[in-house]
């Protein structure tokens, strides 16, 4: 029996854990499911060790484990196998293995290599020819990789996070029923994922996480998807904006066409179409990983699709110049850290343009235009020559919005432009985008948060597996939403 | 003439090779040394201090080497415990021992003007063989500590590559999280790894004033550490290239001796610039096929 009580843990400013208690017993297969940034990799990383949690503990058939420690977890029989695969990528296969739990004495890479094979052989997988780096090899490949490496510590736990995220579907079938002969050995399988069909099909009980808090703990066999989906997406208020509806017009401000995208063979866009008109907030909800991302940098320029195209309009005449994407990693791709803000907001294409004429820069002006910027969105900053690492997260994000909207677009794109604010800041932005809109811009909001695209939507699509689905007012009861955001379409 | 050349090359050789070997073995487990001069430069100062006061060379090499390691530890408290970023706690360090050894040798010995020597370390004595043309003077000339150095060059070469241990070593620079979460416990071997170049290090240090000068000056490692930190580059990271690249330099060094004594009308700072021309001209060849560990300088911390 695996068992963690009161478990809490905070990253700065988020609490990804609050007074979480989970068990799993042996002999069965317990799914952890819970929405992007529910807290499952978090937990997971606290159970094996690799994280220390701020209170609580961990215990494996009565035994205390040490907190933080992820080679004493190992030896209690602990093995967890990470969402994206955690090899080294320059070694060759046999040293990622031979850092696992086989006999290593004397360093012999050939009897690794034989234990793996045998391994492998009774698990059904294929493993690289013989020196093979890890460089080279499919994701698939890695995971399987890992699996084994896991394995090889032949663990009384194993805990894979998200592992089907990444197969073929046709991998998936033997994939689960490999968890299910291992559950027949009797280990203790906890499988984190955020696909409720898998969890239902393969799991003994499940367990809900929602926003750091353990929801929910059921059998399987007594569960429904419809339930699941509204415990994982917990109770959220219906409500429709009066703004938004008052000033959305019949002009269109962005036209998007049968985007077409293929990446590794999978579909990654598929004929996705969308109008968002002048005055509107739109919104697209959906999980994390169903192409939201890649449409964003599409409409950014960052990428090119396979086919279909987007235009912005202005006054009916089209013009890519309006638009403004605000991209979800904002820290990487946004603001460059160590720069002045002033200087931030001549990373923007169209502010650059205006303060350098002729190629000469407008210190002054950019300056001034910061100085203007900060005071109007209400930015908490040192001044305008302050790095923007100087800002807090929420005042960074205000920053971008702000920057955005100096660039004078018809239309702005903005993908999870509140995630990791707190109340007040989210807020902020939300006024900010909405007397946006209500000055006849077109803002198209796309985010996992399914109360913030409520609370500012009219019109509301569900993106899934590339594609998107409007859903009209009556159909938006969360067990409903949670099942179009899981792929069913109907 | 050739025989002085050769002999002075693998004499010049040595430290480096010593202390690249030691740089090595760290920037494999992903923590890239600046601090090097520094405990080179300390090493120096306390194996003659220590040697000159007992009259012993064997503590003399002892107090060398607990310099060198203790220049390690106060890197490893930064950039191990503290996460600091590595190339400003390393230049910090190398600065301090400019100081420190600076203030000591002053103190002690400045004053007094009086004569600051030891009696050179000897040379193994290996009879008629020394007198066997070039080879004689390239290998049969030297004392223990040369051969230390090129012993090493194996043995890491085998702790690395043929080891477990060296393999997590090499974890630890490649991707630290991932190490971590296999139980390999980064913090400890990238300790290990310091510890064991402070080692080397402070050796490399204590054969500049007990083998080499027999006496201290100010800054008499010279910038032989960064030398160190460029060879590991032209080495690519291999213990018998990273020999060959200690041995390049060694040939510069000598050379410009060589050319000095020859009393040429040539500034004689042209010839001192020599060595580290070389060094720069051949990395600027070589350096962008270099096969770094992926996680060299990266910050990390665990949660
Ligand atoms: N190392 C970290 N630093 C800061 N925040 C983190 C870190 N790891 C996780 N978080 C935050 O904790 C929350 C839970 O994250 P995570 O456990 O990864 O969720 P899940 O795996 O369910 O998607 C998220 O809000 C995430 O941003
Ligand atoms: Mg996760």
């Amino acid at each position: 029996m695996l068992i963690a009580r009161d478990i809490s843990r905070r990253f700065g400013r988020t609490l990804a854990l609050d007074r979480v208690d989970f068990e799993a017993a042996a002999g069965e297969i317990h799914a952890l499911i819970g929405e992007n940034g529910a807290g499952k990799t978090t937990l997971m990383n606290i159970l094996a060790g690799r994280v220390r949690p701020d209170s609580g503990e961990v215990s494996l058939d009565g035994a205390p484990l040490p907190a933080g420690s992820a080679s004493r977890a190992l030896k209690a029989g602990i093995a967890a196998v990470n969402q994206s695969p955690m090899l080294f990528e320059r070694f060759s296969w046999e040293e990622n293995l031979a850092l696992g739990g086989f006999d290593t004495s004397g360093f012999d890479l050939k009897k690794v290599a034989d234990r793996s094979r045998a391994l492998a052989e009774r698990l059904g997988f294929e493993l690289p020819p013989t020196g093979a780096s890890i460089e080279q090899r499919s994701v698939a490949d890695r995971v399987r990789l890992e699996v084994l490496r896991a394995l090889s510590f032949d663990p009384r736990v194993l805990i894979l996070d998200e592992p089907t995220g990444v197969l073929a579907p046709s991998e998936l079938a033997p994939f689960l029923d490999l968890l299910r002969r291992l559950r027949g050995e009797g280990r203790i399988i906890v499988l984190i994922t955020h696909k409720l069909g898998e969890a239902l099909a393969v799991a003994d009980r499940i367990s809900v996480l929602q926003k750091g808090r353990m929801v929910a703990r059921t059998i399987a066999a007594k569960t429904s998807e419809a339930e699941l989906a509204r415990l994982m997406i917990g109770q959220v208020a219906i409500s429709v904006p009066e703004a938004a509806r008052i000033t959305a017009t019949d002009a269109v401000a962005l036209k998007i066409s049968d985007l077409f995208l293929n990446r590794d063979g999978y579909r990654v866009l598929d004929d996705l179409s969308l109008e968002v008109h002048a005055g509107e907030i739109a919104g697209i909800a959906g999980v994390d990983g169903n192409g939201q991302t890649e449409l964003v940098e599409i409409l950014a320029g960052a990428r090119r699709p396979d086919a279909g195209d987007f235009s912005a309009f202005e006054n009916g005449s089209r013009g890519r110049s309006s638009l403004a994407v605000i991209p979800e990693t904002r820290d990487q791709d946004g603001l460059v850290l160590d720069m002045p803000l002033w200087e931030n907001l001549l990373l923007a294409g169209p502010l650059l343009s205006r303060l350098t004429p002729r190629g000469w820069l407008r210190r002054a002006g950019a300056i001034a235009l910061c100085r203007e910027l900060l005071a109007r969105f209400s930015i908490r900053a040192p001044g305008p020559d302050a790095p923007a690492a100087a800002l807090s997260g929420g005042n960074r994000q205000r920053l971008e919005v702000a920057r955005a909207i100096a660039c004078d677009p018809r239309v702005i794109v903005a993908h999870n432009v509140c995630r990791g604010l707190d109340i007040a800041g989210t807020a902020e932005v939300h006024r900010i985008l909405s007397a946006f809109a209500a000055a006849g811009g077109a803002v198209l909001l796309i985010s996992s948060d399914l109360e913030e695209l409520l609370a500012m939507c009219e019109r509301l699509f569900v993106m899934s597996r590339g594609r998107l689905r409007e859903t009209p007012v009556a159909e938006r009861d969360p067990s409903r939403l949670g099942l179009l955001m899981a792929g069913h379409w109907k | 003439m050739l025989n002085a050349f050769l002999s002075s090359t693998i004499a010049m050789a040595t430290p480096v090779l010593l202390a690249a070997l030691g740089e090595l073995l760290v920037e494999e487990t992903g923590i890239i040394n600046i601090g090097i001069e520094g405990a080179m430069l300390s090493g120096a100062f306390f194996a003659l201090a220590a040697a000159y006061f007992t009259g012993s060379i064997l503590l003399g090499l002892a107090a060398g080497i607990a310099a060198g390691v203790a220049i390690n530890a106060i890197l490893g408290v930064l950039v191990v415990n503290l996460s600091v970023n590595q190339v400003v706690a390393g230049t910090a360090l190398d600065i301090l021992a400019i100081g420190i050894t600076g203030v000591f040798y002053r103190r002690f010995f400045g004053i007094t003007g009086k004569a600051f020597m030891v009696s050179p370390m000897p040379r193994i004595d290996f009879g008629p063989l020394t007198r066997i043309p070039v080879l004689g003077a390239l290998v049969f000339h030297h004392n223990i500590l040369v051969y230390l150095a090129f012993a090493m060059v194996p043995v890491v070469g085998f702790i690395l590559w043929r080891t477990r241990y060296g393999l997590m070593l090499r974890a630890a620079g490649e991707r630290p999280e991932a190490a971590d979460a296999l139980g390999l416990g980064v913090y400890r071997l990238r300790w290990h790894a310091l510890v064991a170049s402070g080692v080397l290090s402070g050796l490399a240090g204590a054969y500049l004033t007990l083998a080499y000068a027999n006496t201290f000056v100010e800054n008499i490692s010279g910038g032989r550490g960064y030398v160190a930190l460029a060879v590991v580059i032209l080495g690519r990271w291999k213990p018998w290239e990273i020999a060959a690249a200690s041995i390049l330099f060694g040939a510069a060094m000598a050379l410009q001796f060589g050319l000095q004594a020859l009393g040429t009308q040539v500034p004689y700072q042209l010839f001192l610039a020599l060595p580290y021309a070389l060094a720069l001209m051949v990395l600027a060849g070589i350096g962008g096929q270099a096969a770094s560990p992926s996680g060299l300088g990266e910050p990390y911390t665990r949660l």
